[in-house]
């Protein structure tokens, strides 16, 4: 009876093979390339990039490998701008995002079981229509003639227009705007896994409301937040539409510099470096993302 | 020629990592019996029945079902079906469709599986529930149709993981009744998964009590419930009186700690330490000590649980042990007869105790 | 129940937030006026010029291919990672296989832009494929993405499907592929449906992957849409996205219809 082991052993590692062959080749080779060209050098033609061995008569000649990239990266004050306003805008928009998603998955939470998917549809609705149009109707109503300025000066708020639109605050505006869902979900999927007994529990001891929040449900839905914190975060470092779109020419992130970089100076091995950097300063973020993924596969075999 | 047994099972044990669910089983279940594996949870039973079925592997040991070797087998080529304790009815399909299901995977041609399924429907008093879907059905119209779809197959054993844990009260005895009936008249080999022991008693013809991985006796009910083989058996049955203590040699009887004269035991027992356990229902209550018993006990009465039937009493005893006592509530009336702090004397005859070492 | 009014108010604001730039943008497509907020009359006329418009019209058909390819594609491989994930246990490379399948969804789009891009090039000086950039490699790069996102969700619809429904079919002579295919993948469809969904709309609205690994003349429509609006005001735009909003509206609330009517 060896033959049914033997065909199911096959048919599964067939099944793991298929999707790690892709992500392999699709996804890891390219990576890797990445890290390979940070190291060359830049020259003109095609590809831009000096290749890293060259072997001439069977032998290794040369290694033309540099850190030359790297070190522009360095000395370039635009390059470390660019990399600490990511992290600064990325970091406060997922604050903001937070503040204002952790209520509305509560309320979603808290709502009555039917209401509930509805509610998460009206959520997931605007992240299913296009990203780009929406993020081009902000710019329509944050421009100096736009919807907000003739909004507040048609009811007195202000007298001269707000200056918006090409500014940092429109790009805090736009990322929070297009990643709210992505922090709402997640921090929905774990406050509905709460146990509504906990917090009556904590009342019949005696636990105003926002104690109990603060010392039950805050807590237990840590797993929530650091899941959507990851998943607007991580994205936000390297966003590129945004920033084109509603920032200025002093808004620096990376995933512009990296672009720009890229198809204006046509400079490759840089553009590459600084996606290793980029990846560098991300790899904690991912790694503590991937941890919370791995946990949440052994409670998902047990 | 003699039948091989429908299933024995051979030293088989089942290690997860550093735990040991099933330690060393030997057993042999017969054609046509209806079986059950009796323990409190944990104690391995529904990992035996699931290497049974198929789908665990023992770590060590033969399972032989019908005389044919199936260590290895995987549970679509082993000639056992399983009844699950969730039914897992396939929710997409209909009732018709679901009990189809195993008869289409054998090859069987559409008419005659059409014939077995109306066949196997009637038997379990669904056959005009063929249309429907699983989620219209109640739990115990459920329960049904994965019995029917079992049966159709025609497997030489049936297991069942728990069949009627998800029963109210009243449709569990209805449906025990109704079990027994199918098997008898179908003839198949049942082996069923109970933690609940009224459940097995009722049922089987034989039971293995177990506990942590071992099979502590395996017998009639009568005989397990009667004669239990060791403490945890007449504990796990039904409710036992203890007294541990020492058989005397020559004679002499049996020391019990606590109890002033010695109690009577039946029978020749070599002397050492034991324990003699009687059942509350073989003791004899009354306000005035027997003429002419022997293992008379005195006590007050501290708690009585009526039951409506029977009532149970807890009799504390001078060395302050508790000994339960069932009497039946013969008189219909309003007036209790011992009640609270009476003084009572309990009795039994040595040969309604069972001596465990 | 307690403090109804915050959450209320969170609520209402987060909707209101969420929703305000769609609403306007609806009201702008109907403007007569270019200038958005100087309202000229009811008029459809953008609706107009946008279905004249060749090049929106070419690369909205590119973009639905590659969305429906990279889809189904993304849905078959996801299908098969979940799998591998919630069944087969511990498994050799189990850990590096997780870490693969997760970090596109995090990682951000302009690295995995360039990083494909190389690939391609180098690929191509190597082996001659593939012989220029274009629909091959847009569709190889959002599978890529969809996959990790398809994986998600087909895997927390398959680790919350009950066990004993493919033991019990095992039990009654099904081979494991049969298993799969009889039983399980029925009772996981919708979120299969759903995943193919979500695949077709990562593709539909990308635009740094695409720029990034596309070639002369395979133009997306998200690519078109950003090259527009880097210009400045473009009402075509304005009823692009309408016409979008009215479409996904009616796909999701007819498949909340449907799955309202499945539901026992």
């Amino acid at each position: 009876m060896r033959t049914a082991g033997w065909r199911r052993d096959w048919g599964r590692r067939l099944v793991v093979a298929l999707p790690f062959l892709w992500l392999g080749l699709f996804f890891l080779v390219p990576l890797l390339i990445v890290g390979k060209i940070s190291l060359s050098e830049t020259r003109s033609g095609i590809p831009p990039y000096e290749p890293l061995f060259e072997i001439a008569d069977g032998a290794l000649v040369q290694v033309r490998a540099s850190l030359a990239n790297f070190a522009l990266l360095f000395e370039d004050d635009l390059y470390v701008g660019a990399y600490f306003q990511s992290l600064t805008i990325a970091g406060l928009s997922t604050l903001a995002c937070l503040l204002i998603g952790y209520p509305m998955a509560l309320g979603i939470a808290r709502a009555r079981p039917e209401r509930r998917s509805i509610l998460l549809l009206l959520v997931i609705l605007p992240f299913w229509t296009s990203f780009l149009i929406r993020v081009y109707a902000w710019m329509g109503i944050l421009k100096d003639e736009g919807l907000l300025n003739a909004l507040l000066l048609g009811l007195g708020l202000i007298d001269q227009p707000l200056i918006i639109l090409n500014t940092d605050a429109a790009v805090y505006i736009g990322i929070v705007y297009s990643y709210l869902p992505f922090m709402v979900l997640p921090l929905y999927a774990s406050l509905e896994k709460l146990d509504p007994f906990l917090l009556e529990a904590a009342a019949d001891l005696g636990a105003p409301p926002w104690r109990a929040f603060l010392a039950v449900t805050l807590p237990l839905s840590a797993p929530g937040i650091v899941a959507g914190s990851m998943l607007v975060f991580v994205p936000a470092v390297g966003e590129y539409v945004i920033p084109d779109l509603l920032g200025g020419g002093d808004t620096l992130m990376m995933g512009k510099a990296l672009w720009d970089v890229f198809a204006q100076n046509r400079d490759w091995p840089a553009a590459a470096a600084l996606a290793v950097a980029m990846l560098a300063a991300l790899a904690l973020p991912m790694a503590l993302f991937h941890h919370l993924q791995a946990r949440l596969d052994g409670e998902e075999r047990a | 020629m003699e039948r091989p047994a429908a299933i024995r099972l051979e030293a088989v044990e089942k290690r997860f990592g550093a735990s040991t669910a099933v330690a060393g089983i030997d057993l042999t279940i017969g054609e046509g019996e209806f079986f059950s594996l009796l323990g409190p949870s944990g104690c391995g039973k529904t990992t035996l029945l699931r290497m049974m079925a198929g789908f665990e592997n023992p770590s060590s040991g033969r399972i032989a079902i019908g005389g044919a070797d199936m260590t290895g087998v995987p549970p679509y080529e082993r000639p056992v079906n399983m009844m699950f304790q969730s039914y897992a009815l396939f929710p997409h399909m209909s009732v018709a469709d679901n009990v189809a299901f195993g008869l289409k995977q054998d090859g069987v041609p559409r008419p005659e599986i059409a014939r077995r399924v109306a066949e196997a429907l009637d038997l379990v008093r669904m056959g005009d529930f063929g249309r429907r879907r699983p989620h219209q059905l109640s739990g115990g119209q459920r329960q049904r149709v994965a019995l029917a779809r079992c049966l159709v197959k025609r497997p030489k054993v049936l297991l069942l993981d728990e069949p009627l844990s998800a029963l109210d009260k009243k449709l569990r005895e209805q449906t025990q009744f109704e079990l027994v009936n199918i098997q008898e008249k179908v003839g198949i080999t049942f082996v069923m998964v109970t933690h609940d022991q009224e459940e097995a008693m009722t049922m089987s013809s034989r039971i293995a009590v177990m506990d942590h991985g071992r099979i502590l006796q395996v017998g009639r009910p009568h005989e397990v419930y009667e004669y239990p083989a060791n403490r945890f058996v007449a504990d796990f049955i039904g409710t036992a009186n203890f007294f541990p203590g020492t058989v005397l040699g020559d004679g002499g009887g049996f020391a019990a700690d606590g109890l002033a004269g010695p109690l009577t035991v039946s029978g020749d027992l070599p002397p050492g330490p034991a324990t003699v356990m009687v059942r509350p229902e073989k003791l004899v209550m009354g306000r005035e000590a027997p003429a002419g018993a022997v293992n008379v006990l005195s006590g007050t009465v501290a708690e009585i649980a009526y039951l409506g039937d029977v009532s149970i009493y807890h009799v504390r005893l001078a060395s302050g042990a508790l000994v339960l006592a069932t009497a039946a509530n013969l008189r219909h009336s309003a007036e209790p007869g011992l009640t609270w702090d009476d003084r009572v004397f309990l009795s039994w005859h040595p040969a309604n105790a069972v001596v465990l070492r | 129940m307690r403090r109804p009014v915050f959450l209320l108010s969170a609520l209402s604001f987060g909707y209101a937030f969420l929703y305000a730039p769609i609403v306007l943008l609806v009201a702008w497509s109907f403007n007569e006026s270019r200038v958005a907020n100087v309202w000229g009359g009811f008029s459809v006329k953008w609706y107009g010029e946008l279905l004249r418009n060749e090049q929106f019209l070419e690369a909205a058909w590119l973009s639905l291919q590659v969305a429906a390819t990279s889809a189904t594609a993304a849905l078959a491989l996801g299908t098969l990672s979940a799998l591998a994930l919630v069944r087969f246990g511990r498994f050799r490379g189990r850990w590096l296989f997780s870490g693969l399948i997760a970090a596109p969804l995090v990682m951000p789009e302009v690295i995995l832009g360039l990083a494909l891009l190389l690939l391609f090039v180098a690929l191509e000086d190597l082996t001659g494929w593939p012989d220029g950039r274009g629909f091959v490699t847009i569709t190889i790069a959002h599978t890529t993405v969809g996959l990790a996102y398809a994986t998600v969700v087909v895997r927390s619809r398959l680790a919350q499907m009950d066990r004993s429904l493919e033991e019990a079919a095992m039990d009654l002579g099904a081979r494991p592929v049969k298993v799969f295919l009889v039983v399980t993948l029925p009772v996981i469809a919708p979120a299969l449906a759903a995943a193919w969904l979500l695949a077709f709309t990562l593709s539909l609205d990308d635009v740094v992957v695409a720029s990034f690994v596309t070639g002369p003349g395979a133009s997306t429509l998200p690519i078109e849409v950003f090259a527009s609006v880097r210009l400045g005001v473009s009402p075509q735009v304005n009823a692009l996205g309408t016409l979008i909003v009215v479409a996904v509206a009616a796909i999701i609330f007819t498949a909340w219809r449907l799955a309202g009517r499945r539901k026992p």
